[in-house]
Order: C-alpha cells, then structure tokens, then sequence
C-alpha cells in the first residue's frame, strides 16, 4: 500500500480502465461516504438497497501493540468488558450496583496486596480476604441483569455478534434488519458512552480459559506465542494478545478502565455502515448518538522500533504433536512502497495449488501436507513479518520442508518471475476484491480497516493499482532485501523429547 | 414570571425533557420493508440434471452449485474414506483431456475455481468465475464431472494428505473430543462416526474411485444451482450444451443407513496429558429436521445454549467463569437423527464442576417451564432474523438445492417460521421432557485427569477409551 495520494475522479477512472471489471468497482466506490463527526470519530457509509438487511464495524484503532509491561492482555479483556454493558443496560439498580463495585474494587485490592507477599503472605489473613472478596463480589452480582446488551442484540434480529482483538486493533461487529438502524446507534454509543466494568473478575477467569483453549492446550498456539517472543525483542508486537498468564492473573478494573479512558476517545474510532440505508439519516444518527461523546485525548503512540536482526533467531517447542514449521522475515508495515510487492510475492509463493510452494512442497517432493506464507503477522500498522509454513507428512521432517521453502527463496533471488505468473496474481488480487464486495460485513470490515490504518477507505480500491504497476524486478529485488537468513526467525513444533534416550 | 415558573413546574412534573437520543427501550422500529425475492427457475435438462438458474448483476460474477446423491455413508467399511478420495481426485487427477496440474493452471490464472467433493450425506461441486470466463469454467465443471481421469499420482497423493490427517489427530484435543463423542454417539462402525485407518486408506485402489464415481455420477443425479451475471435462456442453452454427451442412466440408491435410537447414559475419559483445559461434550442422540417438534426443539436449545442470552452461557461462562466455550442444542439433520449436544472447555481444576452444572441446566429444562421472557427472547431472535435467510442469491439457491436434495417442500422455511411463531412455554416443557435425557447423556472428558476437582467417577462409572492410532 502505498501513501495516500489526491485523486481526481477523473484520474482514478483512467487509472481503473485498463482493468476489466474496473466500471463495477468504480461505481462501488462513488456509493460510498464519508463523515467526520466534532469530536473526530469517522464514518463511512456504503449504500446497497438490495436486502432490508445492514452491516455495522466498529474500528477501534487500540490492540496489544499499545499495551505495556505489566498489563498484556489488556485490549482482549476491554473487548470483553464491552459486552457487560452500561450504566442503563445491564443493570437492576446502577446508583447502588456503583457502591457495591466500589466495595469490590477495595476489597480485591486489599486481597490482591497479600497475595503479593508470595510465601510471606499471612494465610489466615489470605483467607479472610478472600471470603471478603467473594461476599463483595456477591453483592455487586446482585445488580446485574446478565448479558442484557446480548440480548437486546439478539432479540431483535441481530445476527454474527461478536468482536476481536489483534495486535493493531480491537473490532465490534454484527448485522441488523435494516428497521433497527437507529438501535444501533442507541446501543453502540452508549457502549462507549458509559461503559461499566462489571463482572469484572469472573470475566478475567473466562479470558484465563480462553488462553488455555487457544494456546496453552494447543500445541500450534504455544509455538505462534514463542515465534512472537523470539522475533521480536523490542516491540510489541512479540506479547501475546491474549496476554501473560500472571498479567492476566494480576490485572484490576481500575487498569481496565483508565486503558478505557486512554484508547477509546471518540478520534480512536472509525464505523462503517453498509447495507440498506439512507446515508443523511446514518450521518444524522451518528451526530445525534455518537456526537454525545466528548474529544478524549489522544493515545499516545508507539515509539518503540525493532531494532534490524543480528543474525537468525532459532527455536523448538516441544508438545505432543507432530512436527510443524514456521519461518519469518522482518518486512515493513502497510504504508511501505514495497506493501504491494509483498502482496504479489505471497500470491506467487502460496495462492492456490498452482503457486510454487504448493507445487513444490505437496505436489512434486511429497514433503508437505499444506505450505504457504502470510505477508501481514501479527500486524500491518507497525512492521510486521512475512510468515511461512509447512505441515509435514508422516516421516518428512521440517528440516527438509525448511530446506524446500528455501529453495523456492532463492529460485525467486536468482529468475525473474515469468509474466504469466504475475498476471495470475493480478488477476486473483482483483477478484478477490470483486467476491468482497458480494458481503456487507466483508466490506465494513474492509472500509474500516483501510480508513482507520491507512488514512484513507480508498485505498482499499487503490490497492490494486499498487499490485498492478509490480514488476518482476520488485519481486526480485524485495525477495533479496528481506528473505535473508541474518532477518529470519525459524521455529520448529516437535515431538516431545525423551531424556533418557539422549535428546531425539 | 408565573408563568415562567409554572412551564418549569410543568417540566419537573413531567418528567426529565425528553432526550433526542432514545434508549433501546424506547425505539420503536417500522415494519421490515418487504424483500424483494430473486425470481428463480427451475428446469429438468433432457438427461435427467436439475437446474436451478437465478441472476444477479450487482457484480460481474457467476457461481455454481452441484449436488450430487451419494455420500461416505453408502461405501464400505473396510475402504473407509473411498468416497471423500472419489470427491477430491475427480478434479485434482484430471480429466480424459487435461491433467489435474494443467486444470490448476488455467483456472487459477483466470481467478477462478472448480472443486468436487464427497461428504457423508452428499456430493459437492462448484464453480466460481468472473463473467466473461464462464465459457472456461463450466467446460472444466462438466469436464471433472463427467470425465474425470484419476491419474495414479494424485490418488496416491491424496491418500498422503490421508495419512497425515491420521497420524495428526490426536494433536488437537478438541478434534479428539468432536471425534470421540460422534462415535459414542453413533457407534464408532457407523458411517456417521467411523473414521478413516491406514489400513482403509491402503485398500483403495484406483478401480475402487472409477467405480464410484461410474455408479453415482450420472446426470439425473445431480442438482445443479447457478446464479450470477448472465441472461436466463442463454445459461440454460450453455449448460445443456455443457451437459449434453452426459447420459442418463438409472442409479441404483442404496436405503439411509439407519441409526440406532438408545439412551443409555456413559461416561467416557480420554487422558491426554499435555493440556490444562479439559474438552466437555454432553448429550445424546437428536432428530431431524422434518419431525413435528422441530421448531419447538430448536427454540428450546436455544434458550439451553444457543448465544449470549441461553442459560448455559449466563449460568456457566458469565455467572461461574468457568469456561470461554460453552454452548449446544438441537442440532437436527435432514434425513437421519442428529445429536442433542452441549460442549464445554474448562480448566482442569473445574472438570466435574462444569459437567454437573450443564447437567443441572438440561435437567432444569425438563423439569420448570421456561419463562416468557425466555420464550420471548428466543423466538424474536429466531423471527427478527430471519430475513438473513435471504441476504445472498448464494443462501436462497443453496437452500433450494438441499431441500430438493433431501424431498423437503420448497417452502420448509416459511412452514418452520410460522411453526415457530406458534410455539408455546408448554410445548418447550412437553419436547424437553420428551426428547431430553438428562439422567441418561453421554459424557465425555478428554483431558488430565490428575488435576480434575473431582474424580471423574462422580458422574458415573467411567470408562477410559483408548484412543493411539493404529499402526499402518
């Protein structure tokens, strides 16, 4: 991807005529619009009348790239808490509930204070604090009306409701008829009008189970969370998203909330709506709901760089499992000239049974039951890294998957791409594009994303231009450039060792 | 002034000023504007194929969707996994006129995709092109379909990808868990549950697929759905014209294997050692889609378990933080029984904890009638939604194939919608405590049980499946 750019209508229908299919998706991105509310947050709209049926994505510019040392797993756990509710929905009484969380939040404090004394702490005291906790928390339980923001999504129709975290952003979405737009305004606003964190602590406890589920009893979950350790020593973008066990253990509601205060001001946010609406009466909706909510400040940004490689970084985990192998290269982030480049090269190296890892890894050496690459891990707003893999085959090893992938590395060093290849990509990137634009929430999700990390929702149309001007020299060059072995992290998942036996 | 001060009492006395912005309490929504429906036509091709033809010109793409009657439940035992090799070789081993690698070339560099394969109640094909390549891809559609060549090589490299899943399936404990429970469910010989062996998998020979493949793949076996960028009468002439060296010829279906229908309540332990999550799953054999409950069955399992507002995300992930997933129903099939099953991840420490609070939940649910509220909440989810039942042409003409497919009325959903609408807290009662077991489940746990709160045996006599992989 490249910088934003001023483009003329007029420029960019020239720019577009050389590709077929270019009229439809230049009358998809005249459907769209754009608002900035006062207070900063952005809105995008994409008109389509052909199902009474809406989109919504909420974008919110925070994920566990902007967590610090202490408090990893702090974006997911907000993202959970956004689902408790508010001052008015979820709750029985919020003036008394308000008191009893207070009491709450003392009464772990003071618990939390004597676990931190390790061995030292005062078992009888432990105890004490403890049964205070649970009588407090109790207590707060008392107030709430459980999953009421849930159910008031479902109850009226609304349909894929859920949200996810990754290293660049946290994001809110589900579908609607289209007569309850205004609903979710109501709703999605007041979310982040006056959140409350209540339920806290037992919502901590099922994030604990979430990070069991996703990474401490999955074998392919522990090695992706060592890949980011090793790769990365300065940035953030080696912590976990879903957090450390003990960060996770030892974050309160206070920290929850001030992290609140501190990512989600109004500028933080970007909503796309898509489907069948009337975008005057979504800006109006948007001015009247989310207008309500006053400028915060502004997040403080990420300094933090990676520092270029010393040499490669080499690692095995060890589960019950058969072997697996992983294999990344430091690239830059999204806004680089060299993006679409990388965009390119993943589909030479792993679109389809034609492209050359596949051919070459399953089909020919018999080596690999899957191989490819990723251009985008963990993340795109920083610099992130171009990810391959291999699942082996029963009595392969990744050793000689390693080697395999690496030929495929040096052939693209060595030849150029043959122009038939790059047309194929091409092809395939404005496809792709054309099949997203089948789905309301692929393309909510798009429009908020380009806007939100870019600086611009046209970029997502822009992309393919960028993709077009690739030349097989670009590829050669940028395979050069990054695919060396002093930038590559290598991680190996491997049968557990027996000691005995003398290592393997 | 007194004036001014009575408006201000007036104020006070009626209430806060109203607020533009409305609470969701009190938005009120104007009726749904009526869907405008796809005008869709249905034909019987000279040779038998049915085709279903709808267009859409938002965007310059036209897809299909073949059914096809056959399915892994009708091969035999000993080549378990005949059917799915059939389903993948047919496109990825070529035809009488191109190998598989060149088909891979030519559709990849036009964008496009063509895939087979062969599932336990059918088979699949499709096809997905922009519109001006929809000459090449229905050629390699009807090519696959019709003539397709099984070169040894991709068979042999099928039953590799065969054999990694194999020797891979036990790494992944929820994958052991789904596995496992179908089997308990079903019996592990059954063809809904039984898996594919080294043994089985060394069987198949190249015959066996050519066999397959001659005994199903016959013209009046197919369904065909095709939607997209194109004029009505000209797709229909193309896909005749595609189809036509295709013959009809008798195909000879054998009978839905039957399922046996018993309750008898277990409780299963698999160890696996390395994980500190112990993968639940609970429940016992369903019923299918056209039983006279079903509408009632399926707003009663999602109040059991269906989203945020269902009992068993409030009580056990959202009341007792015990697990991150945790959900189930009725989940009913079309022409054999499904499974009434709850699945639940929670830590180790928590195991029987979270089993015995399911089980209080089922057992709840056969014993007090829900409340309205409940019933309220999850029969407007299940109306106000339904309108996404047609937000794609891909939805509508899928539906339409499956139900033909399966001799369901074209109208099933319309039917189950106002059955629904109908469904009273008495009938919730009535169907729980006729069709839910909560004495008699299956339970089983894959995890490690050294750390569990209780022993296992507190819900039952345990038996301890042994799950190591054959050798080959």
């Amino acid at each position: 991807m490249k910088p934003i750019r001023a483009w003329t209508g007029a420029l960019l229908a020239l720019a577009l005529a050389g590709l077929a299919g270019a009229q439809d998706l230049a009358q998809y991105e005249k459907q769209v619009t754009q608002h900035t509310l006062k207070n900063g947050m952005k809105i995008l709209i994409l008109e389509r009348h052909d199902v009474p049926v809406v989109s919504f994505h909420n974008y919110a510019d925070v994920g566990s790239a902007n967590e610090t040392v202490g408090t990893t797993g702090i974006a997911h756990l907000f993202e959970h808490m956004a689902f408790k509710g508010t001052t008015t929905i979820g709750t029985k009484n919020y003036q008394a509930e308000k008191v009893a969380l207070e009491k709450l939040d003392k009464a772990y404090e003071r618990l939390a204070d004597e676990r931190r004394k390790g061995t030292r702490a005062d078992p009888e005291k432990l105890r004490a604090l403890e049964e205070e906790f649970k009588k407090a928390q109790e207590e707060a339980d008392k107030y709430v009306v459980n999953n009421e923001l849930g159910t008031i999504i479902e109850e009226n129709g609304g349909v894929g409701l859920n949200a996810s975290t990754g290293s660049d952003a946290t994001r809110y979405y589900f579908n609607f008829p289209s007569n309850r737009l205004e609903l979710w305004f109501s709703l999605e606003s007041e979310r982040f009008l006056r959140p409350v964190l209540r339920e806290f602590y037992k919502e901590r406890d099922v994030v604990m189970e979430e990070r069991r589920l996703r990474t401490e009893s999955q074998p392919i979950g522990r090695l992706i969370e060592e890949f980011l350790a090793v790769a990365y020593k300065a940035h953030p973008y080696g912590q976990p998203t879903i957090g450390h066990r003990s960060d996770l253990e030892a974050i309160t509601r206070a920290q929850a909330a001030s992290f609140f205060t501190k990512h989600y001001a109004p500028q933080n946010l970007t909503v796309a709506v898509v489907g069948d609406v009337d975008p005057k009466e979504v800006i109006r909706l948007a001015e009247l709901y989310f207008g309500r909510i006053q400028p915060g400040p502004k997040p403080e940004p990420v300094s933090t760089m990676e520092p270029p490689q010393e040499g490669e970084k080499r690692f095995d985990v060890e589960a019950q499992s058969q072997p697996i192998l992983l294999m990344g290269f430091h690239k830059p982030d999204i806004l680089h000239k060299d993006d679409a480049v990388f965009d390119v090269v993943t589909g030479v190296l792993s679109g389809g049974r034609s492209s050359r890892l596949y051919k070459s890894l399953v089909k020919e050496k018999k080596i690999a039951a899957a191989a490819g690459g990723f251009p985008d891990f963990p993340g795109v707003k920083y610099p992130g890294l171009f990810l391959f893999f291999s699942v082996p085959v029963p009595g392969q090893s990744n050793d000689a998957n390693e080697k395999a992938i690496e030929e495929e590395i040096e052939r693209l060093k060595k030849e150029p791409v043959s122009e038939a290849e790059l047309k194929k990509v091409k092809n395939q990137a404005r496809a792709r594009l054309i099949r997203q634009l089948q789905s309301n929430s692929g393309m909510a999700s798009q429009l908020a994303f380009y806007q939100a990390v870019t600086g611009d929702w046209r970029n997502l149309f822009r992309q393919l231009e960028d993709i077009d001007k690739v030349t097989a020299d670009d590829v050669q060059r940028v395979v050069q450039e990054y695919f060396t072995r002093k930038n590559r992290t290598v991680g190996y998942l491997i049968p557990e060792r027996t000691e005995q036996g003398g290592g393997e | 002034m007194r004036r001014m001060r009575l408006s201000f009492a007036l104020v006070v006395a009626l209430g806060a000023p109203a607020f533009p912005q409305k609470s969701h309490r009190e938005l009120r929504y104007p009726p749904l504007r009526e869907l405008r429906l796809p005008q869709v036509e249905r034909h019987v091709l000279p040779n038998g194929m049915v085709l279903y033809l709808v267009e859409d010109h938002r965007l310059p793409i036209i897809d299909a969707a073949a059914l096809i009657r056959v399915g892994s439940r009708h091969e035999p035992a000993d080549k378990v996994g005949v059917a799915e090799i059939t389903g993948a070789v047919m496109r990825t081993g070529g035809t009488a006129s191109k190998t598989g690698d060149q088909i891979d070339e030519e559709l990849e560099s036009i964008a496009a995709s063509v895939e087979t394969s062969i599932g336990t109640t059918m088979g699949n094909a499709s096809m997905s092109v922009l519109k001006e390549d929809i000459d090449q891809g229905l050629s390699a559609l009807a090519d696959v379909l019709m003539h397709p060549a099984f070169q040894e090589e991709k068979i042999e490299l099928e039953k590799l990808q065969h054999r990694t899943a194999i020797a891979r399936r036990n790494d992944d404990v929820g994958e052991i868990a789904d596995r496992e429970f179908e089997k308990l469910i079903y019996g592990a010989a059954s063809p809904y549950a039984r898996t594919t062996e080294y043994a089985t998998i060394d069987h198949i020979q190249r015959a066996d697929l050519v066999a397959f493949h001659q005994k199903y793949f016959r013209p009046n076996n197919v369904l065909m759905g095709i939607w997209g960028d194109f004029e009505t009468a000209e797709m229909k002439a193309k896909v005749e014209k595609a189809f036509q060296d295709w013959k009809a010829t008798p195909v000879d279906l054998p009978p839905v294997p039957e399922v046996k229908k018993e309750w008898k309540g277990s409780v299963h332990f698999i160890r696996k050692e390395d994980v500190n999550q112990t993968n639940l799953r609970l429940g016992h054999v369903g019923g299918q889609r056209n039983d006279a409950d079903y509408h009632a069955l399926n707003v009663m399992g999602r109040i059991l378990g269906g989203g945020f507002s269902s009992r068993l995300f409030r009580r056990v992930r959202s009341d007792m933080g015990l697990a991150y997933a945790v959900g189930g129903g009725w989940s009913a099939e079309y022409d054999y029984p499904g499974t009434f099953r709850v699945i639940c991840n929670t830590k180790s420490e928590s195991t029987v904890a979270a089993a015995q609070a399911i089980q209080a939940e089922i057992r709840q649910m056969t014993a007090v009638p829900v409340t309205d509220q409940e019933l309220r909440v999850a029969k407007d989810a299940i109306l106000n939604s339904f309108v996404f039942n047609f937000d794609t042409t891909s939805k509508i003409v899928n539906r339409l194939l499956t139900y033909e497919y399966f001799g369901y009325p074209a109208d099933y959903l319309q039917t189950f919608k106002a059955n629904v609408e109908k469904v009273t807290k008495d009938d919730i009662l009535r169907v729980a405590k006729q069709y839910l077991h909560p004495d008699r489940l299956v339970i089983l746990a894959v995890g490690r049980d050294k750390d569990f709160d209780k022993p296992l045996n507190t819900l039952g006599p345990v038996q301890t499946l042994d799950i190591a992989i054959p050798e080959p």
